[in-house]
């Protein structure tokens, strides 16, 4: 019931948004957060925008593990090998994404 | 990492990763093997929200744990504990003929009673009445302004639903034929009802969607009050492995406390315009919860303002007291149970027997988010321990 879509807001009209949820759907929602505007990433429920997507936490899954690693690690190299890993697997999907998300980059 | 083009696909590709899930597997085990050293032979985790237990058992993650860590449902399904008192409610006013409109999610919810032979909004539809699924408040308030005909909203759900009403409201979207059976219930008093009745849990993954609006802040009592970790999370995979993996590591240094790991959408303070606006519109009421009972102050009720929005007040309903209220489980559900971490799904003997996804029993087999209907589609494991 709580379930939230994620999509990106194509254009907003006092109260109410047009969102993109990708594969040709978009919707009119509610706007439910202050300052919305067209091109922000917005998390959808039952037709209210509910919050705003932000980027900077992918981060979290990076230092979550970094953590791992300096407690699984037994010593220095072998953590520093594990975090290599990480952040090698986080790279390459950041860039596949780039390379797929080209059709969004509108205004 | 930074300026990714689409955030969607990145969300998709990084927290569905199985790679790095792997890691953090390996991460979860690393410390149950400490934690076990030190602590006890059996954590209990309870993922409150249903979309947790969707995700939980969607993508096996019971099934990558280590034996003594168990993942335990929650109340955290607003179709499985709306009282049957207001299935019965909408079901009596679609007979009537009010034009009833609920959320697919609640059209099969079936009642205690039944009203004319329809135990649930979806008998009373097959029975030639006008029940109406819709996706959204928006979209009834809508339908209702072009037929004017007397209608109802059975308004279920959580803080996270619930500023759909007050939205549209304050902007002036409901029609004057269009009133609202309001069934909103506050998720914090239950979290803390779960905790001091049933027993104790080591850990509680906290509602992501719910904290967008609430804010995290919250859940403090959790670790404040009751010495339990909290950790606010996502609903991808990664998000509920990194949630486990957060608690252990808290049971682990001896400090419980309360922790964003859906931090990409969920802050301290919440939504301050959804708050402000709930604030308006509605005040907090002791309220009762299927199958659990009279929860204090867990309930959303329209302010006397706007009394003229609520549907029992224009149609003369009255709803039952605490003094009135009675066990609303059919005989042999053990829902009740279910949503409080105490039993789960395959206890039950009418598991997939007389209650199925199809033709559903009890409240937790009708939602895709009711832990009953995920066991049911997609398979459960483990047992609940005893911590």
């Amino acid at each position: 019931m709580c379930l939230g879509v994620y999509g990106r807001v194509l254009g907003v009209t006092g109260e109410l948004a047009v969102v993109d949820f990708g594969g040709g759907l978009t919707k009119e929602v509610l706007v439910g957060v202050e300052d919305v505007k067209g091109g922000d990433y917005v998390v959808v429920h039952a037709g209210v925008i509910v919050s705003r997507l932000s980027e900077k936490d992918f981060a979290q899954v990076f230092s979550i593990l970094e953590e791992a690693a300096r407690r699984i690690g037994e010593n220095n190299q072998e953590a520093m090998k594990y975090l290599e890993r990480v952040r090698v697997r986080l790279k390459e999907k950041t860039e596949a994404t780039h390379l797929a998300g080209g059709d969004v980059d509108r205004p | 990492m930074a300026h990714a083009k689409d955030l969607r696909t990145l969300t998709k590709s990084v927290f569905r990763d199985g790679v790095l899930a792997g890691e953090i597997v390996k991460m979860i085990n690393d410390y149950w093997e400490q934690v076990k050293l030190k602590e006890t032979s059996v954590v209990k985790i309870m993922n409150f929200c249903g979309t947790h237990e969707y995700a939980s058992t969607h993508y096996g993650i019971r099934s990558v744990l280590p034996p003594g860590v168990e993942l335990v449902a929650g109340p955290g399904c607003p179709v499985c504990i709306t009282p049957s008192f207001y299935v019965e409610a909408a079901v009596k006013l679609a007979i009537e003929g009010v034009t009833v409109y609920t959320y697919g999610d609640s059209y099969k919810l079936p009642a205690v009673k039944a009203v004319d032979g329809c135990r649930s909004l979806s008998d009373a539809r097959m029975m030639g009445h006008d029940v109406r699924v819709v996706y959204s408040f928006l979209d009834a308030a809508r339908d209702a302004a072009t037929h004017k005909k007397p209608s109802v909203f059975l308004a279920v759900g959580f803080e996270t639903t619930c500023p759909a009403y007050a939205s549209a409201i304050s902007n002036n979207l409901v029609p004057p034929n269009l009133t609202l059976i309001m069934a909103g219930r506050l998720t914090p008093p239950a979290a803390k009802y779960s905790v001091e009745r049933v027993g104790k849990v080591s850990g509680v993954i906290a509602p992501g969607h719910v904290s967008t609006i609430t804010g995290a802040g919250v859940w403090r009592f959790l670790p404040e009050e009751y010495g339990v970790p909290a950790v606010v999370a996502g609903f991808e995979p990664l998000d509920v492995l990194i949630a486990i993996a957060l608690i252990l590591r808290q049971i682990l240094e001896g400090e419980p406390r309360l922790e964003i790991e859906y931090s990409r959408t969920v802050t301290w303070e919440g939504n301050r315009k959804a708050k402000a606006l709930l604030e308006r519109y509605f005040e907090v009421v002791d309220a009762a919860w299927r199958g659990i009972g009279f929860i204090e102050r867990s309930g959303l009720a329209f302010r006397e303002e706007y009394s003229d929005l609520d549907a029992f007040r224009v149609y003369g309903i009255r709803e039952p007291s605490r003094e009135e209220w009675r066990h609303d489980l059919l005989p042999g559900c053990i829902c009740g149970q279910v949503i409080l971490g105490s039993a789960k799904p395959s206890d039950c003997k009418m598991f997939m027997k007389a209650c199925t996804p199809g033709t559903p029993y009890g409240p937790c087999m009708v939602s895709t988010e009711g832990a009953c209907s995920i066991w049911a589609r997609m398979g459960g494991s483990g047992v609940v321990l005893e911590v």
